[in-house]
């Protein structure tokens, strides 16, 4: 099968499984429109596809092309899904407060250019993570490292004094975009580096779709297309997303985790909470800033929250227990793995 | 026009054209303490007569070395390097040594038309107080055909016209991919501040004409309208929009202009990677100043004998230890490592290694001389091949 078809499903089957994620967590209720949907399924799922391979090495198992037929099992029950409610009416999550008034035509006219501007900008990061060959320390010592070191032992070496441990390099490091990477060789059959590296460009494609979704609910289209065109041009932004490293990684899960904390703070929809615990989660799996830094300020304005509003009692412990309890399902075997082999957390 | 305006209009133009002379050019290429950097790493001087008529660098040499240029007697001082080179993906790189043994380099992509170019390059734009350069080096990365230097000089930038001219080539020159790019915003330099700089100052500038000019023809708004004393809430409130929609403008047209600058430099790496990297030949592609290093870790790749674990790597002299890491990372799992010696050899443009017949005789690292008995399991160039050696004999 061509290698391009193949890394097609390395992406579509974890995007299956985020959106059956998100389809069981709405428990029938329709909270996302479709482009956020989309822009949420595939980190929701190369999260989920991440902490399951970790778990099944934890178990003991071996990572193998075998392993991915649980998740290739839930991605065709989330196409199941999907057609069964093809149906059934998207009304999104919020009112859209913007309901895009007509644009002047000098406003009109700097939409197009700016569009342009991020199309010129995404095909160049696309080019360079399909052509430009590893380059990069941190690519080269860790992310990708580690990814080969678990794909070619076909395990995750959980011996403390092994010298592939957790990948060979920097232990202390979360696994999560190494084992998505791992993940990615498996259904392809084999390590294709162009393609191991275009996990960072979709995410940022699915930021910018985040980003531009949640603005275009309070703002005008001007106003979305241009926050989008001020991310993706950010200098860094390219070389970080076609370099492999992880920081557009963690930048989409921060990013996702609050947008949806926040949403939950007007809607108060379980599914809104959870998925934003979820990207929580994945943000920690991803690199150790999301423990430090970002998991007790998302805790902090959580509960901050909580303490201010006026709601009923059980509500506002519901909430709590629902967050603290999705994140640390998904991230309690890493940290506690963490601790019991004496690794630093951070 | 009087008489008085038109004198100081003349004198003004005179003053732009005319170089006012400050101190005379000091020709590199004619000068003692010239040595050409050969493919071993090396210095081989160059005589003073010979260098006159320009030089020439072999396609295995690495560059030329100038020493005790000492500059500190130069105001402004720009390199002028007037070159040619027939292949595709010539990279020059200026290294600029310091009395504190402090390093600073700018590579240049050097045109490969088989004509003779002009390269100039501003120090002060991107040595900063350049007036402490002791050593001069200029690296060639590529140029397999040979490069040809006519002439090689340290000037003074002359008039303002010359020095906007300079200033404009600077600007113009696109900034290759660097290792280094991952934790800087890389960014022209316009004189000796770099671009990014010198936007936010002309941003500030404008939105401080733009609000004091609001202000002023609020003012005489409200003159003409009889109110002299206007209600202070009012005023304010007007005031303050404008100058918040005026600064997100202003601050919104100097971004865009960065990023378009920015994008520049990326069409250009788009074309250097398709001329250099993807139109070659299969496994040829030449990528910036990695060279043909990637095709030749792939060539590794494919002729590794199975059950090879690790590999001693041998790289040409001076290269950086990134070429290590990236060796350890393609040839995964067969582990590379520099100073072990290993059975497995594998010989990246390295000039001191020799195969004659069965026997292999190389210098290590450490520059001992040492030999072993293999075979070459293919050879990719004349000092590339990768080496198996005989256990026990």
């Amino acid at each position: 099968m061509s290698k391009i078809l193949l890394f097609i499903i390395s992406v579509i089957i974890p995007a299956l499984v985020g959106a059956t994620v998100i389809g069981i967590a709405e428990r029938g209720k329709d909270t996302f429109s479709s482009l956020e949907r989309l822009a949420l399924a595939f980190p929701l799922g190369a999260g989920m596809v991440s902490f399951y391979l970790f778990g099944i090495a934890l178990m003991g198992f071996d990572i193998t092309r075998a392993s991915t037929v649980p998740i290739f099992v839930l991605g065709v029950f989330g196409v199941w899904m999907l057609y069964q409610n093809k149906g059934a009416s998207s009304t999104g999550s919020m009112v859209c407060l913007a309901p895009g008034a007509t644009e002047g035509l000098w406003k009109r006219s700097l939409i197009f250019v700016f569009i342009l501007l991020i199309a010129w900008k995404l095909s160049f990061t696309l080019f360079s993570a399909i052509v430009t060959p590893p380059l990069f320390w941190d690519n080269l010592t860790c992310w990708s490292y580690k990814a080969k070191v678990i794909y070619f032992n076909r395990s995750i070496d959980l011996d403390h004094s092994s010298k592939s441990f957790l990948g060979g390099a920097f232990s202390h490091y979360p696994l999560g975009p190494s084992l998505f990477r791992v993940w990615t060789a498996l259904v392809m059959g084999g390590w294709h580096e162009s393609y191991i590296q275009m996990h960072p460009f979709i995410i940022l494609c699915c930021l910018l779709l985040l980003v531009f979704q949640a603005l275009r609910e309070y703002v005008s289209l001007f106003m979305s297309v241009l926050s989008c065109y001020l991310i993706v041009s950010i200098p860094l932004i390219s070389i970080h997303a076609y370099s492999g490293y992880a920081d557009i990684i963690l930048g989409y899960y921060i990013t996702g985790s609050f947008i949806l904390l926040l949403k939950w703070f007007f809607a108060k929809k379980d599914v809104l909470l959870m998925v934003s615990a979820a990207f929580m989660a994945m943000a920690v799996f991803t690199k150790n800033e999301g423990l430090v830094l970002y998991l007790p300020s998302a805790l902090l304005v959580l509960f901050y929250y909580l303490y201010k509003i006026t709601l009923e009692f059980e509500k506002k412990v519901k909430s709590s227990i629902l967050y603290t309890a999705t994140v640390s399902i998904l991230v309690a075997p890493w940290i506690v793995f963490k601790l019991l082999n004496k690794i630093p957390l951070w | 026009m009087s008489n008085y305006t038109l004198s100081a209009g003349i004198l003004t133009l005179l003053m732009l054209c005319c170089s006012p002379v400050w101190a005379a050019s000091i020709e590199l290429n004619n000068r003692p303490d010239t040595y050409l950097i050969t493919a071993n790493g090396s210095l081989a001087l160059i005589d003073k007569g010979t260098g006159k008529n320009g030089l020439k660098i072999g396609g295995n040499d690495l560059g030329i070395m100038f020493k005790n240029v000492s500059i500190d007697i130069m105001e402004y001082p720009v390199l002028k390097i007037e070159a040619r080179v027939r292949d595709p993906l010539v990279l020059m790189s200026i290294v600029s040594e310091g009395a504190g043994g402090r390093k600073k380099h700018e590579h240049i992509h050097i045109y490969g038309d088989g004509e003779y170019h002009q390269y100039r390059l501003n120090f002060t734009a991107y040595q900063g107080r350049a007036k402490t350069i002791q050593t001069l080096y200029v690296y060639f990365v590529n140029g397999d055909s040979g490069i040809d230097m006519r002439s090689i000089s340290l000037n003074h930038s002359g008039n303002l016209l010359d020095r906007l001219s300079i200033m404009w080539e600077n600007f113009t020159r696109p900034r290759l991919i660097n290792k280094r790019d991952m934790n800087f915003i890389p960014s022209p330099r316009i004189f000796n501040a770099s671009f990014i700089t010198i936007l936010h100052i002309f941003g500030a500038a404008l939105l401080l004409v733009f609000i004091s000019w609001r202000l002023i023809l609020y003012w005489l708004k409200r003159r003409r309208t009889g109110l002299i004393n206007p209600r202070a809430k009012d005023f304010g409130v007007e005031i303050k929009e404008k100058a918040i929609a005026s600064l997100l403008a202003t601050l919104l047209s100097v971004w865009v202009i960065a990023d378009i600058r920015n994008m520049y430099d990326e069409f250009y790496h788009v074309k250097l990677t398709l001329e250099g990297y993807l139109r070659a030949e299969e496994g040829k592609g030449i990528f910036f100043d990695f060279g043909d290093y990637f095709g030749f870790l792939e060539f590794v790749k494919q002729n590794i004998p199975d059950g090879v674990e690790t590999a001693s790597i041998y790289t040409p002299p001076l290269v950086d230890e990134l070429y290590i890491t990236q060796a350890n990372y393609y040839l995964y799992p067969t582990a590379a490592y520099q100073k072990r010696q290993e059975l497995f050899k594998i010989f990246y443009k390295y000039p001191f290694a020799e195969v004659r017949g069965r026997e292999l005789y190389y210098m290590d690292l450490d520059g001992e001389n040492r030999s072993g008995k293999g075979m070459i399991i293919k050879r990719w160039d004349k000092n590339s091949f990768i080496f198996l050696e005989s256990q026990n004999e």
